[in-house]
C-alpha cells in the first residue's frame, strides 16, 4: 500500500469506508503495519516545534498602543450614522448657500494684488464676550484704544516679508501626486474686508462666542494642478511649529511671545488646498488676542476664547 | 417600610468589565461599539497562540512579532466589518494567515538556513531537556530538519498545516480562516503531509 493512503488513514483524512478497507488490509499485512508505525514515528517529530510560545508583555503593550494610535476608530453605531447624515445635510446646505456666490469669490480672488490704503485697517470680527450680536466686520473706531486690539501700533506694522509657504514638509496623501519639494508658493493677494463682511453676514456669524470669518486668498501656484492638496509650512516659522501643517505668520512682534511651544502656536491652519475650508484655532495662550496678518496686512482680530475658529477658504491660482 | 426599588439590569456601557469567559464575538461587538478594553481582552486571550502560529509560519521571531502587531492593527481597523455570525478565532487567523502568506510571497520562501543565523530562531525558544550534549545535538538537528521541512511547504499549504496540526483548529475552522472549503483544507493538509513524509528524517524524536 502506498504511503499516501497510509498518511490519509493516519490523519483521518479518508472516508469511513476507505478507513475500514485499510484496516482490513493492515490486519493481513505486517509489512504495511510496520510502514504505518514508521510514518507515525516520523510525524511525531513535528511535536519538536509544537511547544507553546509565550507572547511577551511588551509585545502586547506595543500592539495595544498601535491600535490606540491608529485611525479610524472602529465605533459603529446608529448615533455615528446619524451624525454623518447630519454633517452631510449641513454640507449640502452650505453648498446651496455658497454656490451662487462662487463667481464673486473667484472675482475677489483674482483681483490685482495692489490694494487701496483703506484695506490696511483692522477689522474686528467678534469679541469673545460681547453681550450682544454685532456686525461681523466693523472698522475699528478711531478712538478705540490700540491696546485693546494691538500690542504694537497698527500704524507701524513690522515690515514683514511676504508670507510664503513651502511645500514638502508633510507627506502627501497616498494616491495623489506629490508636490515638488522646491515649490515656493507665495500668497500674492488677500482680499478681506468686503469678503469678510459679506460672508459673515450671510453665515450669521456675528455671535459673540464663536468668531468666524472667511478669507479668500489667491495663491500663486504655477506648478499645481487644481485640487491637488498642498501641505505646507510657513517660511520663517519656528522649528516647533513644524508639526503643524501650516502656521500663519503673525507679524506683530509683541504677539510672538504668546506663542507657546506646548500649544504649537496660537494660530494654526489645519490644511491648505484649493477650494478647501480650513480652520484656524486660536488657543488660550494668546491672551491679547490675535491679529491675523496676511501678506503683511492685518485682516482680522480675534479675541481669546476657549477655542475660536475662523474658516479660511483659500483659492489656489490656476496653473500658468 | 422602605420601598424596594427593582434592580435594573445594567446597560451595556463602556465601563463594564470583561471576564475571561466572555465570548470572543461578544467582545468584538463591544469593541465595535467603542469599548476599548474589549480588544485588550482579545489580544491577551490570543497572544500566545497567535504568536506561536506566526513563528511557525515565518520561522523568525522578529517577523512574527511584526505580523502579530499588524494582525491586531487590522482587527482594529476592520472591526466594523466583523459580523457576529462569524467566529472571531477564524477571522483572526484569516488575517494573520493572509499577512504571513503575503510576506512569504514578497520575500520569497524563507531560507531554512536563516534559523541558523538568527539568534531568535525558533529552535532556541523551545524547551530543551538537555539530557546529554550528544542527545542535545541530535535533538537540535531534528528540530532544524523539521523547521526546514515546514519551510519547504508552499505558503498556503504551510498555513493550513500549521492551523490544523499545531494550532488545533478543526477543519471547518481552518476552512473559514483560509477562505476555502473543508474539502480543500483536507486536500492541502494531505499534500502537506505527503511532502513532509518525504522531507522529514526517518524515526521519532530522540
Amino acid at each position: 500500500m502506498k504511503d499516501d493512503r497510509l498518511i490519509e488513514y493516519l490523519f483521518n483524512l479518508c472516508s469511513e469506508k476507505e478507513r475500514r478497507r485499510i484496516e482490513a488490509h493492515l490486519a493481513d499485512s505486517p509489512g504495511d503495519r510496520a510502514r504505518l508505525d514508521a510514518l507515525k514515528a516520523k510525524f511525531t517529530q513535528l511535536d519538536l516545534v509544537k511547544d507553546e510560545i509565550r507572547a511577551p508583555e511588551q509585545l502586547i503593550a506595543d500592539t495595544l498602543r498601535r491600535t490606540r494610535l491608529a485611525e479610524p476608530r472602529p465605533a459603529v453605531s446608529w448615533a455615528r450614522w446619524f451624525w454623518l447624515a447630519g454633517t452631510a445635510a449641513a454640507a449640502a446646505v452650505l453648498l446651496v448657500v455658497f454656490v451662487p456666490r462662487a463667481d464673486r469669490i473667484l472675482k475677489v480672488a483674482q483681483a490685482p494684488a495692489t490694494e487701496p490704503a483703506a484695506d490696511s485697517k483692522v477689522y474686528e470680527v467678534a469679541l469673545a464676550k460681547s453681550p450682544e450680536p454685532m456686525d461681523a466686520l466693523q472698522p475699528l473706531p478711531e478712538n478705540k484704544a490700540e491696546s485693546d486690539f494691538y500690542v504694537s501700533p497698527p500704524a507701524a506694522p513690522p515690515a514683514a516679508a511676504p508670507l510664503e509657504f513651502v511645500a514638502g514638509e508633510r507627506e502627501t496623501p497616498a494616491g495623489l501626486d506629490a508636490v515638488p519639494a522646491a515649490t515656493t508658493l507665495p500668497l500674492a493677494k488677500v482680499d478681506a474686508r468686503d469678503k469678510l463682511r459679506a460672508d459673515n453676514a450671510a453665515l450669521g456669524l456675528a455671535s459673540a462666542d464663536r468668531s468666524r470669518a472667511k478669507v479668500v486668498a489667491r495663491k500663486e501656484a504655477p506648478a499645481l494642478a487644481a485640487r491637488r492638496p498642498v501641505l505646507m509650512t510657513a517660511v520663517g516659522g519656528r522649528p516647533q511649529d513644524a508639526d503643524q501643517q501650516l502656521v500663519i505668520d503673525l507679524s506683530a512682534a509683541n504677539l510672538q511671545e504668546h506663542w507657546t511651544a506646548g500649544a504649537g502656536g496660537c494660530v494654526t491652519l489645519s490644511a491648505l488646498r484649493r477650494g478647501a475650508t480650513a480652520e484656524i484655532t486660536v488657543s488660550n495662550g494668546c491672551e491679547d488676542g490675535v491679529v491675523i496678518r496676511w501678506n503683511g496686512r492685518p485682516l482680522v482680530h480675534l479675541t481669546p476664547n476657549t477655542a475660536t475658529n475662523i474658516a479660511v477658504e483659500i483659492e489656489a491660482g490656476e496653473s500658468k | 417600610m422602605q420601598d424596594c426599588q427593582p434592580l435594573k439590569a445594567l446597560p451595556r456601557m463602556s465601563h463594564r468589565m470583561h471576564d475571561e469567559t466572555e465570548k470572543d464575538e461578544v467582545l468584538m461587538m463591544d469593541y465595535q461599539h467603542g469599548h476599548g478594553p474589549a480588544l485588550e481582552t482579545l489580544v491577551r486571550r490570543y497572544a500566545d497562540s497567535l504568536l506561536g502560529f506566526l513563528v511557525r509560519m515565518t520561522g523568525n521571531r522578529a517577523q512574527a512579532e511584526d505580523l502579530f502587531q499588524e494582525t491586531f492593527l487590522r482587527v482594529h481597523l476592520k472591526a466594523a466589518t466583523f459580523k457576529p455570525a462569524h467566529r472571531f478565532k477564524s477571522w483572526l487567523y484569516a488575517i494573520a494567515a493572509h499577512l504571513a502568506i503575503d510576506q512569504q510571497r514578497k520575500s520569497g520562501r524563507a531560507p531554512a538556513v536563516s534559523i541558523e543565523a538568527d539568534d531568535e530562531r525558533l529552535m532556541n525558544r523551545l524547551p530543551d531537556p538537555r539530557p546529554t550534549p550528544a542527545d542535545e545535538a541530535a535533538r537540535e538537528d531534528r528540530k532544524r530538519q523539521v523547521i526546514e521541512a515546514l519551510d519547504a511547504l508552499p505558503p498556503r499549504q504551510r498555513a493550513t498545516m500549521v492551523l490544523a496540526y499545531f494550532e488545533g483548529l478543526s477543519y471547518p475552522e481552518v476552512a473559514a480562516a483560509m477562505h476555502c472549503s473543508v474539502g480543500t483544507v483536507k486536500t492541502q493538509v494531505s499534500r502537506a503531509l505527503r511532502a513532509l513524509a518525504r522531507l522529514l528524517p526517518e524515526g521519532g524524536p530522540s
